[in-house]
């Protein structure tokens, strides 16, 4: 009984336990998973779970780090290496995302469904690509553009763009969304969720890339029909945008989506996802007050100074102040603790730490969960109408720019700008906007691409103003506004030129 | 001396010619041009040593011996076999009746051992019982010389001094060239082998105390290299002649024809044989999976004879050899200070004498806190022993290793197996089982902050945070963010709260069939089954370990799957004898089935006291069950050899294996692997005259073919999957989420591996000296490499292509003296050596450099080279920050890197290459000696001429919140300029600790690992007792001494073994071990 080999069939076997490309991209319900897994790219490690924020922050006048992982510590102090890894997580991570939209951009066009629906799904997929691309110029400048997923090895070295071209490719994908892409999702199926991208959030992204490459025309255009949707307007309460109580509302135009309810309880660094990973951000630990969270990054006193330059209407502190950060004031609390008294007899009692974004009112105890599920709003109504104001004062329509600045800063009683500042210069205005930007936005990530593009950088009086105002600016060298490209991309993209500086 | 030989009958007619020879060489060439075979005594020829000359044609042996022997005093007489005896004329035969009883050294009756007369052709054999009884035909027994002999035992002379009982016990003889090798479904005679296979000596392997047979391969064959760490129970790195993947390195172990890439899991003292296959024309046969070389184990089988009982136990401690010089509290702050003052920061409070919060109480000395001295202790007992129509051998075995540190990594192992072999008529078969229990626990790390390394958490944990603090939660110490400012890790703690353990059930079970269908015609048939049923739990409770340390969600994770190994083999086999032509033919199917399956379940904030069910955990949303999977894999090889010699001089092997695998696509999925060597024992060769001390002279050369495809990981490797987790959420609710997240690569084939070796043996003097040696030339192409693609790719795997090629080439070396085993003392000393020269030849991705850490891996160069920046010095002042290339962040007192480029920047492309991972030599050197009843040992093992990385040491020269190296101390200051030491200062600037040669250290060592010193009972002693049949004591110590200038732990560490081999970051180390042990027969 000579028994022979197996079958030449025997060795053909079938993965039990995950599905492939070829029996995946069929269906509708395919279209929207694809298009899903696009958004999941938006919280991991390198993007809004916890680096992205860094990234931001850090590199504005409003906030500092004292961080001993030296990642964190030396990015606001322009001073990363291309081998750290806090430039490689947020390089990885918009990749991802821009191969997940690219695969979607390949396969659904194909798929036999619904053209409404397919239309949303494809708008969605170049609204998250510019998103990402969006990030990759604003942190890296000149990158490699893949604009379809790699089918053989061949693909995988693409050759590094100029910027100018990136935020090109950035505008005509979010132009493509914007044509696409409902104003809200609501009654919609099987898509009806909130927090999906608009075709509000594509116009107000597409303002915002034209403002970032000065064509304010362009961008006045767009920020003006965001305006004139009439869909968005100001939350009345400043402090209902930044924690987990009121996500979602009318003021938010695009915000990243965390929650502690749903998914596993893993934390979602990044790799390849599985189903233990949950939904939660790991900036409120990252940021968070001393005993409470790391604190890794805290405000500046220059911020705190400068809230307090102006009093409201009824002579009060501007509000925005204890939203933004915890300090030693009368009756402070925090984590249901007494502020005074948690740090009495330590050097914290005079410090300043992050309020926005932490779950110090929530009646959590503190962050050591890592876990926090307050989305992260990238895009607000009030940076639209800011937005809008700077476009019309670089058009010249100074005087216009008022209405839409005292829109945010009545909301928190400050008085009218006509009145205490009347018949500002361009110049002036300019840089009102800078403080009014300065205040409403601080450690919401938006202050460092604000400094960046006015060019204060590179004028001698602003650079030292700014060191002034924030110490880590003292170890800035020209070249450093954009991150090093990681070591890992250039040394594998042969050709590839690292950025001036580095 | 007495010479023996035996051999089949052939020709009769003498053919010679030698003029004035002496009568001994005249009898040798009479030997060597016919089949007849001499018996005499030395001494008797001695007496009658007249010259002889001698020119025949087709001569009978009457017509030959009538010339020779012409001017003698000599007779002969013509025996079985063509034996022809040589006796003096006129020696009368003592008449009478002489007898006695044969044993081993283990005193067990040996049947079958020849008994004669010397100098006539009186015989007998031993019974069953090893009794004999001669007969004498005179009664003159005064000078009777009685010789005992059996084949593989060293031959004995006893002169008959009047007495009528002589009993003798016959020792195993030391002549290896007779021993028959296990090779590929076979076995072959060493003296006819051709491939490049190697002999373990288990006596001197098994001194090694460890629970893993390959450990205990360490320094013992030349071009075997092994690397380990001292985690008990951790597998090592073995590397056959070099990398021969980028992958996956590790040799394929045959246990008993199972094959197994875990062979870690069984005592090393139930091994009988184990023989090392280093090249692809002996390999061949095993196909894919022995590539990276084969490892033939046999396990012990039973003998003919009553039962034997044998114990061997030993029982001993563990101590970490060394301690890593760093700094204490004092120095500590000293340190951290110049750093904070450097960055311009205010001194933080647990370091200013200033401050009310600066810590002078706590002086934490982490390393002789955390290491301790471990125990370790193993038990086997093994029966054994059979009859003509079946054998048995059952083996109990117990090992257990606590490990060096704190509530660290511990291993226990339980093992039971049994085999049996049987044979009636045409028929034998044979069947194992074994059943292994392994208990790890292992090192643990916070589930929420990834990995890092427990040595490196240990070294550089700061001597200010107390190990206890009984106001903590779970009461272990840690920094506080207001006082330390430091992330230090109390690992300590770590290791005491969390837990993390492994249990391994393995169950191996076989069994084979062999019909003798005709004459030389065997058919075999074997099946065998290998499961291992796994458990891994990992505990985090709640505790408070300091900043950026405390745990506030209690985590339990149970993990459990199994993977087995089904193997079905059939193979005929033929012997053909042809005159002086001996064929032995083999072919053979076999179709082998892997598969893994899994499930894990996770709990979230268990209820205290903690309880390990999940039914404690009320909250079904806090208990989820996830992560399960299954995999198949299946290979459907043939196979064939032949083996053929001439007359035992000329020897010619090949293999031959076409192996299909279910990881390839259909068009890339079979492959065809054939090897061949020749030999020539030269020796044999009539012609060629040898000297008379050479007793084996063989040239051997081999070239073969492997394939591998042990790199594919993944199961399913072409398929393009995508991937359902890749969730968002909107509002609080999951939306699912699919996507293709990884990359594939469709065109995956076999690995190539190209082997040539020529080699050569030579024994002298009947083997007391032998020496071998081999040249090789291994060619890779086509190496599967997961090449690093850009992260612009978006993907987040590295997909494996067969993209690189390498050569390895290298000169081994083995040589062997015995003494003769005359005297009350004896020894031998052994010796290994041997070279590999690694150089890559292609790489795939247009032949881009593949960077690893402290590594570039280029075209050119070799594996793993190091990498990294070039330094000069130190800045002195700002006048030299500005002469010095550009230098981002640069200050007095910081490194000064080498602008090695000459582009007047310092970056990323003035790294260079400093220096090679691959150790130019390596070695082992074995001396054993007995004097009487003791005996002792001596083994040293080492490598020359590499360079490492020592990431332990970089993490101790920071300069900024971590304890540091004492090294530090000599820092920089405008006072302190003479020093290579760079300033301390918080967030490094200027990238002082980046990788560079400040690091790199020599990794050449010579280490005493293991000395041994035994004494055995006397016979006379033990036979008193009437029980022991054998009792041997002795102590032993291991990792005794170690010849180094590396600064870390232990040259001997693990890591990858081929892009990152020259990166030491923090492996554990190799302890050192004291023991005493006991060997009882029964």
């Amino acid at each position: 009984v000579f028994v022979m080999g197996c079958k030449k069939g025997d060795l053909d076997t079938v993965n039990p336990n995950a599905q492939t490309t070829q029996t995946f991209w069929k269906t509708a319900d395919d279209a929207v998973k694809g298009i899903n897994a696009v958004y999941g790219s938006l919280i991991i490690d390198g993007s809004y779970m916890r680096f992205s924020p860094i990234v931001e922050n850090t590199r504005g006048d409003d906030a500092t780090s004292y961080s001993p992982w030296d990642q964190i510590y030396n990015m606001g102090k322009f001073n990363m290496q291309s081998t750290g890894d806090g430039v490689l997580f947020s390089w990885t991570a918009y990749y991802q995302g821009v191969l997940r939209a690219n695969e979607v951009l390949k396969y659904v066009p194909d798929i036999n469904m619904d053209a409404e629906l397919k239309k949303r799904v494809l708008g969605q997929a170049y609204f998250l690509r510019a998103l990402y691309y969006f990030h990759l110029a604003d942190f890296y400048k000149n990158v490699p553009m893949p604009l379809v997923p790699a089918s053989s090895s061949a693909d995988y070295f693409q050759k590094q763009q100029p910027q100018d071209v990136v935020w090109a490719q950035v505008i005509s994908d979010f132009k493509a969304a914007e044509g696409m892409l409902p104003t809200t999702y609501s009654g919609l199926s099987p898509d009806g969720q909130i927090g999906r991208a608009t075709k509000g959030a594509a116009a107000a992204y597409l303002g915002k890339t034209y403002l970032f490459t000065k064509k304010y025309t362009e961008a006045a255009a767009e920020f003006k029909s965001v305006i004139d949707m009439g869909l968005y307007s100001l939350v009345p309460n400043y402090y209902d945008n930044f924690f987990a109580n009121n996500e979602n509302n009318a003021e938010s135009i695009f915000e990243v989506q965390f929650s502690r309810d749903a998914g596993g309880t893993d934390l979602g660094w990044g790799g390849d996802p599985s189903s233990g990973w949950g939904r939660t951000s790991a900036r409120a630990i990252t940021f968070g007050a001393a005993s409470f969270g790391f604190t890794d990054v805290q405000p500046t006193p220059a911020l705190y100074n400068e809230y307090l330059q102006e009093k409201t209407t009824s002579g009060g502190i501007d509000p925005r102040l204890d939203v933004t950060m915890y300090y030693n004031k009368p009756g402070e609390k925090l984590y249901n603790q007494d502020f005074a008294a948690r740090y009495a007899g330590s050097s914290s009692l005079n410090a300043l730490f992050c309020h926005k974004y932490e779950n110090g009112d929530s009646g959590q105890a503190d962050e050591y969960d890592w876990r926090s599920g307050i989305n992260e709003r990238l895009m607000r109504y009030a940076d639209v109408l800011l937005m809008y104001a700077e476009c019309l004062n670089e058009l010249g329509q100074t005087n216009d720019a008022y209405q839409y600045i005292q829109r945010v800063r009545s909301r928190v009683g400050l008085p009218n700008l006509a009145t205490v500042k009347p018949g500002m210069s361009q110049a002036e205005m300019r840089d009102q906007i800078g403080h009014e930007r300065f205040l409403e936005f601080s450690l919401e990530g938006h202050r460092f691409d604000d400094i960046r593009r006015w060019g204060w950088l590179q004028d001698a009086a602003k650079l030292a103003w700014l060191k002034s105002r924030d110490p880590e600016f003292n170890t800035y060298t020209a070249g450093k506004e954009y991150l090093p490209i990681p070591l890992s991309e250039v040394q594998t993209n042969v050709g590839l030129v690292q950025n001036t500086g580095y | 001396s007495l010479q023996a030989f035996s051999k089949g009958y052939g020709q009769t007619k003498i053919n010679v010619n030698f003029q004035n020879v002496s009568l001994k060489k005249a009898l040798k060439e009479i030997e060597k041009k016919s089949d007849y075979r001499f018996l005499y005594n030395d001494d008797m020829l001695l007496k009658n040593d007249m010259p002889a000359s001698l020119n025949t044609k087709d001569a009978s042996l009457e017509e030959v011996m009538k010339i020779v022997l012409s001017n003698t005093n000599l007779n002969y007489t013509l025996s079985d076999n063509n034996l022809v005896i040589l006796t003096e004329k006129g020696k009368a035969m003592a008449p009478g009746t002489i007898n006695g009883k044969v044993t081993d050294e283990t005193d067990l009756p040996m049947p079958g051992v020849t008994v004669k007369v010397k100098g006539t052709n009186v015989s007998a054999q031993t019974d069953l019982q090893g009794r004999y009884t001669l007969n004498i035909p005179d009664n003159n027994t005064g000078s009777v010389v009685l010789v005992f002999s059996f084949v593989g035992y060293a031959s004995q002379e006893i002169t008959v001094t009047g007495n009528s009982l002589i009993n003798v016990q016959l020792k195993a003889a030391s002549n290896s060239l007779n021993e028959v090798i296990v090779v590929g479904y076979g076995t072959q005679k060493k003296e006819n082998l051709t491939g490049s296979v190697a002999v373990v000596n288990l006596k001197d392997a098994n001194k090694r105390v460890t629970p893993d047979v390959a450990r205990a391969l360490q320094g013992q064959v030349a071009g075997v290299q092994v690397n380990g760490s001292g985690v008990p129970g951790e597998g090592v790195s073995i590397r056959i002649r070099g990398v021969s993947s980028l992958n996956s390195n590790n040799p394929l172990f045959i246990i008993d024809g199972v094959p197994t890439f875990e062979p870690f899991d069984f005592p090393n003292t139930d091994i009988e044989s184990l023989q090392v296959i280093k090249d692809a024309s002996a390999g061949a046969i095993y196909g894919f999976r022995g590539a990276n070389g084969v490892v033939i184990i046999t396990t012990k089988k039973g003998k003919n004879g009553p039962m034997k009982i044998n114990y061997n136990g030993y029982a001993g401690f563990q101590k970490n050899p060394k301690t890593l010089s760093v700094t204490d509290r004092v120095g500590y702050q000293k340190i951290a200070n110049a750093a904070e003052t450097n960055a311009g920061l205010s001194l933080a409070p647990g370091n200013d004498p200033s401050s009310s919060k600066f810590i002078s109480n706590v002086n934490t000395d982490w390393q002789k806190s955390g290491f301790r001295t471990g125990y370790t202790q193993s038990h086997d007992l093994g029966l054994s022993g059979g009859n003509d129509n079946m054998s048995y051998n059952v083996a109990f075995d117990y090992f257990n290793q606590t490990g060096t540190t704190v509530s660290g990594p511990s291993y226990t192992r339980y093992n039971l197996s049994g085999n049996i072999q049987g044979k009636k008529g045409i028929v034998s078969f044979g069947t194992k089982f074994a059943y292994t229990e392994g208990d790890y626990n292992n090192l643990a790390y916070p589930h929420l902050h990834g990995t890092g390394n427990q040595i490196v958490d240990l070294v550089t944990a700061i001597p200010t945070m107390p190990i206890y603090d009984p106001n903590r939660v779970g009461g272990y110490g840690g920094v506080d963010q207001n006082t330390q400012r430091a992330i230090s890790l109390n690992i300590i703690g770590v290791n005491n709260l969390l837990n993390s353990t492994g249990q391994r059930n393995r169950m191996m079970a076989s069994a084979w069939m062999e019909v003798d269908i005709l004459k030389n015609l065997k058919y075999r048939i074997s099946g065998s089954y290998d499961r291992n049923d796994f458990r891994n739990t990992y505990f985090d409770p709640i505790y408070d370990l300091g900043w950026f340390y405390p745990n506030t969600t209690a985590y339990y994770s149970d993990a459990r799957g199994n993977y087995y190994t089904q193997l079905i083999e059939n193979t005929l086999s033929y012997k053909l004898n042809v005159k002086k032509h001996n064929f032995e033919i083999l072919a053979g199917t076999a179709y082998q089935k892997n598969a893994t399956s899994n499930l894990t379940g996770v709990a979230l904030n268990l209820p205290q006291p903690y309880l390990f069910s999940l039914d404690n955990v009320s909250n079904p949303a806090n208990k989820t069950a996830y992560s399960n999977s299954f995999i198949t894999k299946f290979y459907s090889p043939i196979f064939a050899r032949i083996n053929y010699n001439y007359d035992d001089r000329y020897l010619l092997t090949f293999n031959y294996r076409r192996d299909g695998s279910s990881q390839l696509t259909q068009q890339h999925r079979y492959g065809n692997f054939p090897g061949a060597s020749i030999g020539w024992n030269i020796n044999k060769e009539k012609f060629i005259h040898l000297p008379e001390a050479i007793t084996q002279l063989k040239l051997k050369a081999g070239y073969g073919i492997l394939g591998n495809i042990n790199a594919l990981s993944n199961p399913y490797p072409y398929q393009t999957i995508v991937n359902g987790n890749a969730s968002y959420v909107f509002g609080n609710t999951l939306a699912t989420g699919t996507t293709q997240t990884q990359v594939f690569d469709q065109t995956n084939k076999w690995e190539g591996k190209k082997t040539t070796n020529i080699g050569l043996d030579l024994s002298l003097f009947h083997d007391q000296l032998a020496f071998s040696s081999e040249y090789y030339i291994n060619k890779i192409t086509g190496v599967l490499l997961g090449v690093p693609i850009p992260p612009s790719v978006g993907a987040i795997n590295t997909p494996l292509v067969n993209a690189a090629s390498f050569t390895n080439k290298g000169i081994e070396f083995t040589v062997t003296y015995r003494s003769r085993d005359t005297g009350p003392f004896n020894y031998t000393i052994s010796a290994n050596a041997s070279t590999v020269k690694n150089k890559v030849t292609s790489l795939g991705n247009g032949g881009n450099p593949i960077y690893g850490a402290y590594s570039k891996t280029a075209v050119g160069g070799e594996v793993g080279q190091l990498y990294a920046f070039k330094t000069e010095g130190i800045f002195k002042d700002a006048a030299d920050v500005a002469a010095h290339a550009t230098q981002t962040g640069a200050a007095p007192g910081d490194v000064k890197f080498v602008d090695t480029n000459k582009d007047g920047l310092i970056n990323d492309a003035d790294r260079v290459y400093l220096g090679s991972a691959i150790p130019k030599l390596y070695y082992g050197f074995n001396f054993s000696a007995n004097y009487k009843n003791f005996d002792a040992s001596v083994f040293i093992q080492g490598n020359y001429g590499s360079k490492i990385a020592n990431g332990v040491y970089q993490a101790l020269m920071t300069g900024q919140y971590t304890n540091a190296s004492t090294d530090e101390l000599n820092f920089w200051t405008p006072n302190n300029t003479n020093t290579t030491v760079p300033r301390p200062i918080i967030g490094d600037p200027n990238a002082n600790n980046r990788n560079s040669d400040r690091f790199i250290q020599s990794g050449s060592y010579a280490r005493l690992q293991t000395a041994q010193l035994g004494y055995t009972l006397p016979v006379s002693v033990l036979n008193r007792t009437h029980v022991f049949r054998s009792v041997r004591i002795y102590l032993s110590g291991q990792n005794l001494y170690t010849i180094t200038k590396y600064k870390g732990y232990d040259p001997d560490f693990i890591n990858d073994g081929t892009i990152n081999r020259g990166f030491d970051y923090g492996s554990f180390p190799n302890p050192r071990t004291l023991l005493v042990g006991l060997q009882v027969g029964l």
